[in-house]
């Protein structure tokens, strides 16, 4: 198998967060600047088998999301993440395949919609639709140290979440699901390089405290078709990557601490990978974030019973 | 027939929690509203669904409007630890995340327990908790079952 085969993608990189379906309120802003690293090197094949890479590769990203409420139901949301990634093995740098990558990841936008309103007996739902892309790294695609795959997608979701006391604290739950159509790059044998995805997360959130709740979060995707690890005869190295029928799964936790006065939301991450195919099995990053939100709050403040607390009052995270 | 008639007539009022919160009795409190034709019976679940905005409509359809004591009040610490079962920061914590997320109103405050209660009064369809020396014509007892 070739090296240039072993691991890779990172294909949500740290874009993981849940999303839920509580849009951004009428007028307001919200923002989340993250900074994070990930590593891989071990990946597992369509068969199961479980083989190393020559080399670690690491990746270094921050992140920049920003959401605005058009109305109470309907929101905009944009991510802009920035990632520099180099193989561990300084000996490997020099190869094509293991050259280290600074670039733009996939962009993506998202329109929201919140078509039912939470009650207690039924949770809030929202509607998505978003596009990424990821041609600003088009010309590294084919690196194991990419940016990305290098592809535009298109992608309709659905979100459920519900909040709630329960016990001493306050829970909050929430998933996501969406669809990906993958426009194609190239056609092999009939078949549409990259297939389509699903993704799908869970959050569960605790906040037994005012200032801090803790979250535990599972996010994957799979791909519906393309090739396996070493399978790749006849398809362009340029989508070696695309083309592979890949599936991984995450799971991990979230320190979250609410903001109050001047001190914003703040997020630590760290996921895990516990399930891939034709996908890294060992990738581990850990995040942290910071988020705003602001216009309007002070105006809604001013009416409320807040109003004697002086901290205040925004999602518990930007809008990932 | 007004809406306040109405509830005066509808309203009954059951035994009170023997537990003690923070050196008041619970007798010394009130869960009160105004204006409703149907106020239901509470249990503690209802009445954690009501002022955790989880259930915002009366029997009837009116609207619930909740009108929080001041938060370092006692009468705070009656409602949160005798229904609510959180600490009163960690509630406003959890009013703020939940106004945020379903674009609900967030519940009125006042500056004291006396503004509370008139405020109760002045408005049809609201509920909250306040001192029972503070009680004020038209307002209605609410008693947890």
């Amino acid at each position: 198998m070739s090296p240039t085969l072993l691991a890779a993608l990172c294909l949500s990189g740290q874009a993981l967060a849940t999303e839920g379906p509580w849009t951004t309120p009428a007028g307001q802003h919200a923002t989340y600047t993250g900074v994070g690293i990930d590593h891989f090197r071990s990946f597992t094949d369509g068969d199961g088998g479980t083989q190393d890479a020559p080399s670690g590769v690491t990746r270094f990203g921050a992140k920049q999301l920003w959401a605005a409420g058009l109305t109470d139901r309907f929101d905009v949301g944009v991510e802009v993440p920035y990632v520099f990634v180099v193989a561990d093995d300084p000996a490997v740098r020099s190869q094509s395949a293991f050259a280290t990558t600074s670039d733009f990841s996939e962009i993506r936008v998202r329109l929201r919609y919140l078509a039912l309103t939470e009650t207690w007996r039924r949770p809030a739902v929202a509607l998505r639709g978003s596009g990424r892309s990821g041609f600003a790294h088009s010309d590294s695609r084919h690196r194991i140290t990419n940016a990305g795959e290098g592809t535009t997608d298109l992608g309709v979701g659905l979100s459920a979440g519900k909040i709630g006391l329960v016990g001493p604290g306050f829970l909050t739950v929430s998933a996501d699901v969406d669809f990906w159509y993958r426009i194609a790059l190239d056609r092999v044998d009939g078949q549409k390089i990259p297939a389509n995805e699903a993704r799908a997360a869970l959050m569960v959130q605790y906040a037994p405290h005012r200032r801090f709740g803790l979250s535990v979060v599972a996010d994957g995707f799979h791909r519906f078709g393309g090739y396996d690890l070493g399978s790749l005869s006849g398809v362009d190295a340029d989508h070696q990557w695309a083309a592979l029928d890949a599936a991984q799964l995450k799971v991990g936790g979230k320190l979250m601490h609410f903001a109050h006065g001047r001190i914003p939301n703040l997020t630590l991450s760290a996921y895990r990978a516990v399930l891939a195919r034709n996908n890294p099995n060992d990738t581990w990053l850990v995040e942290l974030g910071v988020g705003f939100a602001f216009d309007g709050l002070r105006t809604r403040r001013a009416t409320v019973v807040t109003a004697t607390e002086p901290e205040v009052s925004s999602g518990s995270e930007g809008p990932s | 027939m007004t809406r306040r008639r109405l509830l005066a007539s509808a309203i009954a009022i059951l035994a009170v929690p023997s537990i003690q919160a923070h050196g008041a009795s619970s007798s010394d409190y009130a869960i009160v509203a105004s204006g409703v034709a149907d106020a239901p019976v509470l249990d503690r679940r209802l009445a954690k669904r009501i002022f955790s905005r989880q259930v915002t409509t009366w029997p009837d359809g009116t609207p619930i409007t909740v009108v929080l004591p001041p938060v370092d009040s006692a009468t705070m610490a009656w409602l949160c630890d005798q229904v609510l079962g959180v600490e009163p920061a960690v509630f406003v914590r959890y009013v703020s995340e939940r106004a945020y997320r379903s674009k609900l109103e967030r519940p009125l405050s006042a500056s004291d327990e006396r503004a509370v209660a008139a405020l109760v009064a002045d408005r049809p369809g609201t509920v909250s908790v306040i001192p029972v020396d503070t009680m004020l014509p038209g307002l209605a007892t609410l008693a947890i079952q």
